[in-house]
């Protein structure tokens, strides 16, 4: 049993045999749950075992009282996707601000319609790769969040898609 | 691996920094803006408070708060270095077939544990400790879940037999939770210190260089 010396601790991990590799620290979830599985939006399947400790936030979806989502777009990355409530909490918006981020931060407000509710999001993806969420409201409306021109997007030729349920999902942070 | 200051930080340095006041300092990842902001308030409003019970007691707390707001790396700094001149040793293997109990630290206002052991804090220490899981109720353990923050464990929850869900806790920014348990039965438990994960990314930076 070794002794350690510290202030405080960092890690909590299953111990591992001698010998073994020693135990992933697993994915970061905003409240305690089993491990959730990941969908890879680059390759359009499941996620494979990822050694990378991934922080993962909510997407509340079609919580009563939401009025619209908002999606923060850096480069050709998608942030973050997060519902709007009258009255809720929008310091998600100073989340994005500050020196950890690179690049100047692009927000797409996607308002419902009152009782509106998202029906599916697909990821889009071009020449293999991941560049856009479509979220399908009520027929026959769409919104696509993406910092792409409406014409490159037109070539999109693969769609992955998650059917929506009223619960909640995970997207990085 | 090398650790930057502010140069006005370093210049007010009390006295050499204590060996764990950079582990224990050290981010495993950037926080957001926003984390900092609230760091910053929660420094400013401690110190406001602890200043109307000294010298600034007979001036109004608005301007305690004007006060403080100058001083808030310092005070960050004091604090620190305070809390890490002492030194604390812990085990670092913790046998789940036997009781877990968690010690607690608080560091800039917000608490962290301290060690995981698998018994009580002798008799004289602060506190013997929370138990977290008791074999004498003879319920077996299904999960373990893990709250950290870029600083280190906020908490530990055990998932039981008795009560076989996660923990109802509310979303709180800045911490994560992670689940240890992959379908199987956890039997032990390895905890890394600041120093030891510190240590370790030395080890790893001097490995690839």
């Amino acid at each position: 049993m070794n002794p350690l010396q510290g202030l405080k601790l960092r890690q909590v991990l299953e111990s591992t045999p001698p010998g073994q590799a020693s135990t992933h620290a697993g994915h970061g979830w905003a409240i305690p749950g089993p491990d959730r599985t990941l969908i890879d939006l680059q390759k359009g399947r499941i996620a494979p075992k990822v050694t990378e400790s991934l922080r993962m936030s909510f997407l509340e979806c079609n919580k009563p009282g939401t009025d619209g989502y908002a999606a923060a777009i850096e480069g050709f990355h998608l942030m973050k996707l997060v519902a709007h409530r009258p009255g809720g909490d929008t310091s998600f918006y100073e989340a994005l601000n500050g020196p950890a981020i690179p690049g100047p931060v692009v927000w797409m407000y996607l308002p419902l319609n009152p009782g509106e509710t998202i029906r599916e999001i697909s990821a889009i993806r071009l020449f293999s790769h991941f560049v856009a969420l479509l979220v399908r409201m009520a027929a026959p409306r769409a919104s696509l969040v993406a910092d792409l021109c409406p014409s490159l997007i037109s070539c999109f030729h693969s769609f992955i898609r998650t059917r929506s349920e009223r619960s909640s999902s995970g997207t990085t942070t | 691996m090398a650790a930057c200051f502010h140069q006005g930080c370093y210049a007010f340095k009390p006295s050499p920094l204590s060996p764990n006041f950079i582990p224990a300092t050290h981010h495993d990842f950037t926080p957001s803006a926003s984390d900092e902001v609230r760091r910053r308030r929660r420094i400013q409003r401690t110190l406001s408070r602890k200043l109307g019970l000294g010298v600034l007691s007979g001036m109004p707390e608005e301007l305690r708060y004007m006060v403080a707001e100058h001083l808030i790396r310092e005070c960050a700094i004091i604090s620190c270095q305070e809390l890490t001149s002492q030194s604390y040793v812990f085990s670092s293997e913790i046998d789940l077939s036997r009781d877990v109990y968690a010690t607690y630290v608080r560091f800039e206002g917000i608490q962290y544990v301290q060690s995981l052991q698998n018994g009580p804090r002798p008799h004289g220490d602060d506190t013997a400790g929370e138990l977290l899981f008791d074999t004498k109720q003879g319920h077996d353990l299904r999960n373990i879940y893990v709250a950290y923050d870029h600083l280190g464990v906020r908490c530990v929850r055990m998932e039981t037999s008795d009560n076989p869900s996660p923990p109802s806790v509310p979303a709180t920014r800045g911490m994560w939770w992670r689940s240890l348990s992959k379908g199987h039965r956890i039997r032990s438990l390895t905890v890394k210190s600041d120093v030891s994960l510190v240590l370790h990314i030395l080890v790893c930076c001097a490995t690839l260089t």
